[in-house]
């Protein structure tokens, strides 16, 4: 059984990704992230074909990646996605619901369509760009802390009631 | 006479029918845009509205960013200081991304409205439910006052409805409950599609602590007049719509008007 993880972001600049770095600017955190992208992820887990089964399940279902406005890659350990900017450092937070019926009927409906995929679980990536240099603890820290709204005025990107929150990769 | 503000943020949608309904109702509406905040603060209202849509277009999670508005400061203090408040569904969902339901501390989000949930089922729900009151809401929410316990039949539509509670709250939540989802004769649901979104005690509006914000999903101000109801709908109302001549209809209240004649009650409007 492999494991394996695609990210999807649009061509254009997101404007759910925009709209956050506005939200966060006027947040007035102590160590804001310069840079903000939002990225689909997607898991899959397939017991044949490897990445050349996920490449294949990809070009039927525009619901997944829709190549007039996505692109797609296989993530790798501790890489940098495409349209990020080197001269930053980067920290990703994934966020998924507890309970989450789009991953249960994407994966049913796999399995109905001949995949061999045994599992699906989807998720958003987002990746915070600091000034490279920061230390890296402080940065989790503070990805972790912009990333779980306990209150009206903290963290946004996660309900915690409905929503986990994980270090990606 | 009293007079409600509806708040209007990027990307509401029903602004200018709730506002109909609650001068239809007697009571002064007034459409305030997120960022009227010093022309808000000067008029305070009676009762505020948070109107359905897609504020922000829903970016990051539903509500998430209309909860950080600074004008939700204001709404928040008239909250504490007791003014009706009634958000409708993403009304509803920036009530709880505030903290002002379930409300046991204001400004903490402890609940959700996640993603809906039914069997096969996934996305945006749009069609009819029906609604119950609980009947200690009823002596306790200005929206729900003038309820006599009968169900009713409420449009609904959304995407993420599905009220959800840590299991430490399970117990405390249910004294919140305004409504609940219902049968057609008011019997309790058997899951989808009674309870169209998977939430759970089958919630459909919760209140604050004290009763006065109401956070709820089904669209009341979409079925304030008879004529809105469909005809081949089960049940009395289904039975008054096909009973009444075209010229009734005109006239005749809807199932979603005791809503807001809760409201005029409670504000005095004769």
């Amino acid at each position: 059984m492999d494991s394996i993880q695609i990210a999807v972001r649009l061509k254009t600049p997101d404007p759910q990704a925009v709209t956050a770095l506005n939200t966060i600017k006027a947040m007035r955190l102590q160590l804001p992230p310069l840079k903000l992208c939002r990225h689909d992820l997607w898991e899959f887990e397939v017991s044949s074909g490897g990445r050349d089964t996920v490449s294949e399940l990809i070009g039927h279902f525009a619901d997944i990646v829709n190549p007039n406005k996505q692109l797609w890659l296989f993530t790798e350990k501790d890489s940098s996605l495409a349209g990020e900017d080197p001269e930053l450092q980067w920290a990703g937070i994934v966020v998924r619901d507890y309970v989450d019926s789009v991953s249960e009927n994407w994966t049913e409906l796999l399995k109905r369509r001949g995949f061999p995929v045994e599992a699906l679980r989807c998720g958003v990536l987002w990746r915070f760009g600091y000034l490279k240099g920061t230390d890296e603890a402080l940065i989790k820290k503070m990805a972790m802390d912009l990333s779980v709204s306990d209150t009206r005025e903290g963290g946004l990107f996660s309900n915690p009631v409905s929503q986990e929150v994980s270090f990606w990769i | 006479m009293p007079c409600a503000a509806v708040i209007r943020f990027p990307g509401s949608n029903c602004e200018f029918e709730t506002a109909r309904v609650l001068r239809n109702s007697g009571i002064d509406a007034r459409i305030y845009n997120w960022n009227d905040i010093d022309r808000l603060s000067d008029n305070r209202a009676d009762a505020y509205v948070l109107p359905g849509g897609f504020s922000f277009q829903d970016r990051i999670r539903a509500g998430v960013i209309a909860a950080r508005e600074s004008i939700m400061d204001l709404v928040f203090e008239e909250a504490v200081n007791g003014k009706p408040i009634l958000g409708i569904c993403n009304g509803a969902q920036v009530l709880i991304e505030s903290g002002l339901v379930p409300g046991w501390k204001p400004g903490s989000v402890q609940g959700a409205l996640a993603g809906n949930l039914a069997p096969g089922r996934s996305g945006y729900l749009s069609g009819w439910t029906h609604l119950k009151p609980v009947p200690e809401a009823i002596k306790k929410c200005p929206w729900l006052s003038a309820m006599n316990g009968n169900p009713f039949p409420v449009p609904i539509a959304h995407a993420e409805g599905r009220f959800v509670f840590r299991e430490e709250d399970m117990n405390r939540v249910r004294s919140h409950i305004g409504l609940s989802y219902c049968g057609v004769d008011g019997s309790a649901p058997h899951g989808w599609p009674e309870n169209p979104n998977g939430s759970v005690l089958d919630i459909a509006a919760l209140m604050n602590v004290d009763g006065n914000v109401l956070a709820m999903m089904p669209h009341p101000e979409r079925s304030f007049h008879l004529w809105q109801v469909p005809p081949d709908m089960k049940g009395p109302w289904g039975e008054s719509r096909r009973n009444s001549s075209l010229k009734d209809l005109e006239d005749q209240p809807g199932p979603g008007a005791i809503i807001f004649k809760g409201l005029a009650k409670y504000l005095g409007v004769e």
